[in-house]
């Protein structure tokens, strides 16, 4: 953690004028990670979206080789426990294109949203059994902004920690996944999670509980999330926690006026995989910005600590009080009891 | 009385040959199931048809998911089912572990009579209202992955309420297990499993403060969810305090019923001490009261949410702590003074709605607040929470009617147990 | 604290403080409970229980005394508490178990209301006063001797709500009245006594229970019924 505000801190103030291009190596180097020779090629899928909204090519075409760059650089070496896979957000980026929904369904086996369709904007919607990623638009002070919502991918996930049958699982390479074998749907999770990003197969007799894998799968094949890959504002970027938080950093440095000082998910809960940059507050943006710092496991810490303190005494306690109230002697029959003490005593008199 | 113990002793006689003891007892078995009252009464009338709705609904639930007869959504995955027949039953039934300290292990002997009676109440509670936890999970089938260790959620507080439920039940099944050797006249085993009640009471305690207390460290980590008047990091000691007089009222307010639909069974003793317990019950649950009042305070203060007050949901809060629970305290407390047991009663009826109020405002009414779409069950959910309340009622009238629950236990059983209090007192009109 | 100055738990001092508000309310709120409370000794009773030392029987002042040896102790309101006094527990001797009537039963003075049990044989003995059984000591069940070892304490016998309280006090022995009447008794039970045992009790020996069947392990029963008026 103090690396990274020395990093922040020491990091290259480049002129204002100095574009993603020439940063984004620049941190990938700075990360340990091997400097990418070439910037990748979009892929077939990613051309295939950038096609339907061509007007968003130039947008994002610019800004597009460095960032696939650095995930691709941080994604060589497996996110660790300390270091986990990540992925950044700039809602300043993002223009609502929803490509992301389109390559998350199709990498996912989800339903395919109606990418046509602009009035899902006109409400906030929430990952659901079907999506696991949603954009949602925000009118703010600084006027539209696009804001994707998923699972958080939290470094100490509520959720997780509230399986009772560890069908939550927090991957130490960093996504939170949700195994269907392990799962008794209680639903706990749900109600323990802060940002409320998961979903339930309400209406299926053998329900599944829903939510962003992070691509899991692709990552353990090296590749990177569907959304990542194939944003053609390249607002997403996906690489190593660390990495993803300098970058942030940068570019907030690079353009203080553009951005609000603050990297959501860098701090809120403990920390999350997923990291937001925004040109707003973010409680304009949807944001929960009550969430405070503590990881949500430790909520619980406390309590669970108790219990085998609890254990250990109360019994004891308990066992200790039943013997010190015991009567000095434990009423048999009163009648033979007494009664022949008593006539001998009046013998003896 | 004696028309009321069963007609045939179902064990026959120590000497006669094992098939023949099986053949017996299995006439026994047989004839038990038969109806012992009335079918026809009002109870029934309205039981049976709210089970057999109870019974599609959940065959619809099972076939067609939770969506099906639910109300519940993405943003409140947990409602009536579990905030009611979970968390709200569960701290109903608080009294037996309440009671049975209170008669095992710190001797307060004048508690006897009823301390069988209410730890039936609490075993029948555990299995229906827990269970009822079955009904609400969505793959119930993986409900054995945390008990047989192939996915042991240790971190989870949920994990830890499940085994309490199901450890508690083992002991409060323990506790009751005499009752059911006497029922069935095995001599020997109703030796032993009374040579068990202590260790049985002792470790059901236990477990009774943790899960008592981690139904409310359920909600630690919805913070944020739940209104800040209702949400606290102190909601574990709050919901066990509680607990004390949410059992202790539902033990008064269950008796009244009980005394008036059980009356025949009971023995004379018990009817004549009734007004006596009931009263030391009063006293009991106003004081407990009168600590979570506090409790309640001190946590008020520690959140510092005075602003919070002048809110709808500030009333709302005003209204469950001086309406149901300081009103009650006082009611109790006057009840205790004035010796007036009906007083008594009211006041157990009015903690009850109270600690119903704080177990729905926490899980339910309190829960996202803030949503613009508020959950509000479905009448499926309600007829299915009834058809669970009945089934209870159904299970716990059985039983009384075949075991010596609230009527005396055989004569064998007074001496196994030591205690034999009829065998040194009879009231006077005995005595012919 | 510096004015200003920045607190680490905001609430801590205001929750302290309350808690010492909150014992002493605990006291307070204590004190109510126990109000309705049977109390297990009366509170005028034990303070003036003083052990007289030239005297056989315990002679509380305060209660009032019935001749068939049983005592009543106004509670407040129309509440008395009604036992069996020291002469008549050392009389009968170690009780076996006490039969009391259930609450709700209407005592009639000077009618039988409840019976001693001791070595097999039943005493009856009559109700101090009129009135309606409200309570009865439970402890006596599993414990009969309570009679004997506390006879105005914790072994009381039962707790009625009178329906004439003046008049029935009134017909009742306290005070120099009651000592009166209790050195009349023990002049009695010591005509009956045979000399021997007579002459130790008379050396200043304090009778311990059973008398009767010391005087006459024949017809004990008899002389018991005698003192306490039931024969």
């Amino acid at each position: 953690m103090s690396s990274e505000h020395e990093a922040s801190a020491n990091g290259p103030r480049g002129p204002l004028a100095e574009d993603a291009t020439a940063r984004a190596p620049a941190a990938a180097e700075r990360d340990g990670g091997p400097r990418p020779t070439e910037p990748g090629p979009p892929d077939a899928r990613s051309a295939g979206a950038i096609d339907r909204r061509s007007f968003l090519m130039t947008l994002g075409a610019a800004a597009a080789a460095a960032t696939i760059g650095t995930g691709r650089a941080a994604a060589e070496t497996p996110g660790s426990e300390e270091d986990p896979y990540a992925m950044l957000v700039d809602t300043t980026r993002c223009v609502g294109c929803r490509t992301c929904e389109a390559s998350c369904a199709e990498a996912n086996g989800l339903p395919p949203p109606d990418m046509m369709d602009d009035a899902v904007f006109q409400k906030v919607r929430n990952p659901s059994e079907t999506q696991f990623t949603v954009v949602n638009r925000f009118q703010t002070s600084k006027g539209e902004v696009f804001v994707k919502r998923q699972c958080m991918h939290c470094r100490k996930p509520a959720c997780a920690a509230a399986c009772l049958t560890r069908a939550m699982l927090k991957t130490t390479s960093g996504p939170v996944v949700w195994r269907e074998n392990k799962c008794m749907g209680c639903r706990f999770c749900m109600v323990s999670c802060p940002f409320d990003r998961l979903a339930f197969e309400y209406h299926s007799a053998v329900p599944r509980i829903r939510k962003c894998t992070m691509c899991a799968a692709r990552l353990k094949d090296g590749g990177k999330p569907a959304c990542a890959e194939n944003c053609p504002a390249e607002a997403i970027v996906f690489g190593r926690r660390s990495a993803l938080l300098e970058e942030a950093r940068r570019r907030i440095l690079a353009e203080p006026d553009n951005y609000v000082h603050q990297i959501y998910g860098e701090q809120e809960v403990g920390g999350t995989s997923w990291l937001y940059l925004a040109s707003v507050p973010f409680d304009q943006l949807g944001f929960r910005t009550d969430l405070g710092e503590t990881p949500y496991p430790k909520l619980t810490e406390g309590f669970l600590y108790a219990v085998p303190v609890i254990f250990a005494t109360v019994p004891a306690l308990l066992l200790a009080i039943n013997r010190a109230t015991r009567p000095a002697a434990e009423p048999v029959v009163p009648e033979t009891r007494h009664e022949h003490p008593e006539t001998e005593a009046l013998a003896r008199a | 009385m004696s028309t009321l113990r069963p007609k045939h002793s179902p064990a026959p006689d120590a000497a006669a040959p094992t098939s023949d003891r099986v053949r017996h007892l299995w006439r026994f078995l047989l004839g038990e199931l038969k109806p012992k009252g009335p079918l026809l009464t009002w109870f029934n009338a309205i039981s049976i048809p709210i089970m057999l709705l109870g019974a599609v609904l959940l065959w619809i639930r099972f076939t067609q998911g939770l969506g099906a007869i639910t109300n519940l959504s993405q943003q409140v995955p947990w409602g009536l089912w579990i905030g009611f027949d979970v968390v709200t039953g569960v701290a109903f039934a608080g009294g037996a572990y309440v009671l049975t300290l209170m008669v095992y292990v710190l001797r307060v002997e004048k508690f006897h009579p009823i301390v069988r009676v209410t730890v039936l109440n609490g075993l029948l509670a555990y299995i229906f209202y827990a269970g009822a936890l079955l009904l609400d999970l969505g793959r119930p089938w993986a409900v054995i992955n945390p008990i047989i260790g192939n996915s042991f959620g240790v971190s989870s507080v949920l994990f830890l309420v499940a085994w309490h439920f199901m450890l508690y039940m083992l002991a409060a099944l323990l506790e009751f297990s005499p009752a059911i050797a006497e029922w069935l006249g095995w001599r020997r085993a109703h030796r032993i499993l009374n040579g068990l009640t202590l260790g049985a009471v002792i470790f059901g305690v236990t477990l009774s403060v943790l899960h008592q207390s981690g139904l409310g460290a359920l909600y630690l980590m919805a913070k944020g969810k739940i209104h800040p008047l209702w949400y606290s990091e102190f909601i574990p000691v709050l919901f066990l305090v509680s607990s004390v007089f949410a059992g202790l009222s539902l033990v008064v307010f269950e008796g009244a019923i009980s005394r008036r639909v059980f009356r025949l069974r009971m023995s004379p003793e018990h009817h004549s001490q009734h007004d006596d317990i009931v009263l030391s019950l009063a006293r009991i649950s106003a004081g407990a009261m009168f600590v979570y009042l506090f409790l309640k305070l001190l946590d008020f203060v520690h959140g510092q949410h005075a602003a919070l007050l002048a809110t709808p949901m500030g009333a709302w809060y005003l209204l469950e702590i001086l309406g149901f629970v300081l009103l009650p305290c006082m009611l109790f407390l006057r009840a205790a003074q004035r010796r007036s047991t009906r007083l008594a009663l009211v006041a157990s009826g009015m903690a009850l709605v109270g600690v119903l109020l704080n177990r729905l405002n926490v899980t339910v009414i309190a829960f996202k607040w803030y949503e613009p779409v508020r959950y509000v069950p479905s009448w499926q959910e309600v007829v299915v929470t009834l058809a669970v309340i009945s089934a209870e009622i159904w299970a716990f009238r059985w039983i009384v009617n075949r075991m010596p629950v609230v009527s005396p236990p055989p004569e064998w059983a007074a001496e196994d147990s030591g205690a034999a209090p009829a065998l040194k007192y009879r009231p006077l009109e005995t005595e012919a | 604290m510096e004015p200003g100055g920045f607190e680490m738990f905001p609430t801590k001092g205001l929750e302290y403080l309350l808690v010492i508000v909150y014992l002493g309310a605990l006291v307070w709120f204590w004190s109510l409970l126990r109000g309705g409370e049977r109390p297990e000794a009366a509170p005028s009773f034990a303070r003036s229980r003083r052990r007289r030392p030239n005297r056989w029987f315990d002679l509380p002042d305060g209660a009032y005394y019935h001749p068939g040896h049983s005592w009543a102790l106004p509670e407040g309101g129309r509440m008395v508490r009604i036992g069996v006094d020291d002469f008549a527990q050392k009389l009968l001797g170690m009780a076996g178990a006490v039969r009391l009537p259930p609450v709700g039963t209407r005592l009639e003075q000077g009618s039988p209301a409840w019976a001693i049990h001791v070595d097999g044989r039943s005493f009856e003995q009559l109700a101090p006063v009129d009135g309606e059984v409200v309570a009865r000591n439970e402890a006596l069940r599993e414990d009969p001797t309570l009679v004997n070892r506390d006879p105005y304490g914790a072994g009381w016998l039962l707790e009625v709500k009178t329906s004439r309280l003046d008049p029935n006090l009134k017909t009742l022995l306290r005070g120099d009245l009651a000592r009166a009447w209790m050195r009349t008794s023990e002049e009695a039970l010591f005509r009956r006594m045979p000399r021997e045992l007579g002459v130790v009790m008379q050396d200043g020996g304090v009778p311990i229970t059973g008398i009767a069947r010391a005087i006459s392990p024949d017809e004990w029963d008899r002389i018991v019924a005698e003192f306490l008026l039931t024969h």
